[in-house]
């Protein structure tokens, strides 16, 4: 059955509207936190798993080539 | 490892192959077994006997089909990624078959972690073994299950709001949720970013701690992730446990208040969370935005189908929810007041842990449902009431059997301050000796 989309996002919007209400009550002051430790810090270059890349083709609605085919403005439409 | 004295590992792994394949059928929690379980079982066996075999060999393990395993069928029990195979291994999952932990199949989920029963997933709810016409809950209902029935050993999960700690206490089982940054979340496909952490399922609180210390750990590919220290129990001092004045179950809170006032040299005082009664209105928010975010990547161009075109209801009120924030957020009225709203709990906890050592409450308000049963949104969402507040502060929290009421499990739940899981399992380990 297909899903009625303006009735749940009506839904969904009442669901935050009425969980934003509630929040309302809720009133301080923002933090900014700066990170000075634990950053990132890529020693070796990642490598390449060639598996991955034939597993992730095979997972490709389309392919050519050794390439994923995204169909030019299918999501536009 | 496993003391086998009658056994072999390969013989304990066909045992629950067949299992598996004789009583899944009837309870729905596995969507995929290992074909070649049997194959890497017999090498991990070789190495128990020569003595060269890791921390979790003799052990099987079932993973939440939102977890990559490289080579398995990933689809988080949507149509949406049906046929998606995973084409690497989560870091959780490297490190587990670095420790020769047997991963013996895929577990049946709510359709990409949006559900507190189970019975959203696209292919069928997974059944409470217990009592196979109730919710078993979720999201991580095929894990919790798979424990309780009997099918491995232990079980991986994520809990973004008490997605482990929820079916763990409606299946009696022990279900743990990390601080957040204890383990990496590479491989983990999102449903709230900065809420999820993966957890394990296990019988008994030894494994949990044994499969916890294996995945934990700073991980470069994921920059939320901390190093920390080896987890182990202990026996402690004199403990000083919160009981919050919170609303469930009178008959839950009878067994959690019977359960901990059976044991010796603790002390039990009363606290107030007032702020954690605004937990589900903090959560939604934040799980809505980021879910909407995490799923823009399902397009159905590279992989999968288009998630709006192929999702059930829960999954699309997310999406939609979260794209309806994601447009008003100007205002800084839905996401960003979620984000003061947290940073509000996140504090009280802190208060409350400069009293007290641990928070002991119930797992769940209430009992489980029948499956199928029409329940509204609103009441589904209280599902999680008390395991979110955890999530919110970032801390690590488990649920252990608390008992039955009129045969139904129920938990108990166990909050630490952010990580100080040793002193969360030895308390754990108190209550079930």
């Amino acid at each position: 059955m297909a899903l009625d989309q303006e009735q749940i996002k009506e839904q969904a919007k009442k669901i935050i509207d009425s969980f934003a209400s509630e929040l309302e009550k809720i009133n301080v002051e923002e933090e900014n936190v700066e990170r000075e430790e634990d950053r990132r810090q890529e020693k070796e270059p990642v490598s390449c798993d060639v598996e991955f890349r034939k597993i992730m083709l095979e997972n490709a609605p389309q392919e050519k080539n050794d390439c994923i085919v995204a169909e030019k403005g299918k999501w536009t439409k | 490892m496993d003391k086998m004295k009658t056994q072999s590992f390969v013989e304990k792994v066909k045992s629950q192959l067949n299992k598996i394949k004789k009583e899944n059928p009837k309870i729905n929690a596995v969507l995929q077994v290992n074909k070649d379980a049997i194959k890497e079982a017999e090498e991990i066996e070789k190495k128990i006997k020569k003595g060269k075999a890791g921390k979790l060999a003799g052990k099987t393990i079932i993973v939440k089909a939102n977890i990559n395993v490289k080579g398995m069928n990933i689809s988080c029990a949507s149509k949406t990624l049906e046929n998606y195979k995973a084409g690497y291994d989560a870091t959780v999952i490297e490190k587990i078959k670095k420790e020769d932990g047997l991963i013996l199949g895929i577990a049946n989920m709510d359709e990409f972690a949006c559900g507190s029963s189970g019975e959203t997933s696209a292919f069928g709810p997974a059944r409470n073994p217990v009592n196979t016409e109730l919710i078993p809950g979720g999201s991580s209902s095929g894990s919790a299950v798979s424990v309780a029935a009997g099918f491995c050993d232990m079980a991986l999960g994520s809990d973004t709001g008490g997605s482990i700690r929820n079916p763990a206490s409606h299946c009696g089982i022990v279900g743990v949720k990390p601080s957040y940054g204890l383990v990496s979340r590479y491989g983990l496909i999102d449903l709230s970013m900065s809420l999820d952490q993966i957890g394990t399922f296990s019988g008994n609180v030894d494994d949990a701690m044994l499969l916890l210390n294996v995945i934990r750990g700073k991980d470069e590919k994921d920059p939320t992730s901390y190093e920390s220290k080896e987890i182990k129990t202990e026996k402690p001092g004199k403990i000083k446990i919160g009981i919050p004045d919170i609303k469930a179950d009178e008959n839950v809170w009878a067994l959690v208040r019977k359960k901990i006032d059976n044991i010796k040299g603790i002390e039990i005082v009363k606290i107030k969370l007032p702020h954690v009664e605004l937990a589900v209105q903090t959560y939604y928010p934040l799980v809505y935005t980021e879910f909407f975010s995490g799923t823009r990547k399902f397009d159905g161009r590279r992989y999968g189908k288009k998630i709006e075109e192929s999702c059930g209801e829960e999954v699309l009120r997310r999406i939609l929810g979260g794209k309806e924030i994601s447009k008003a957020e100007y205002h800084g009225k839905y996401y960003r007041k979620a984000l003061m709203a947290k940073a509000v709990i996140k504090k009280e906890f802190e208060k409350a842990f400069n009293e007290v050592d641990l928070i002991v409450m119930p797992t769940v308000p209430r009992l489980p449902h029948k499956l199928g049963e029409k329940i509204s949104v609103g009441e589904m969402y209280s599902y999680d009431s008390l395991t979110i507040p955890a999530n919110l502060a970032e801390i690590p929290a488990m649920s252990v059997p608390a008992g039955r009421v009129e045969g139904i499990p129920a938990g108990l739940q166990i909050i630490a301050p952010r990580f100080q899981e040793s002193g969360m399992f030895s308390f754990a380990k108190m209550l079930e000796e």
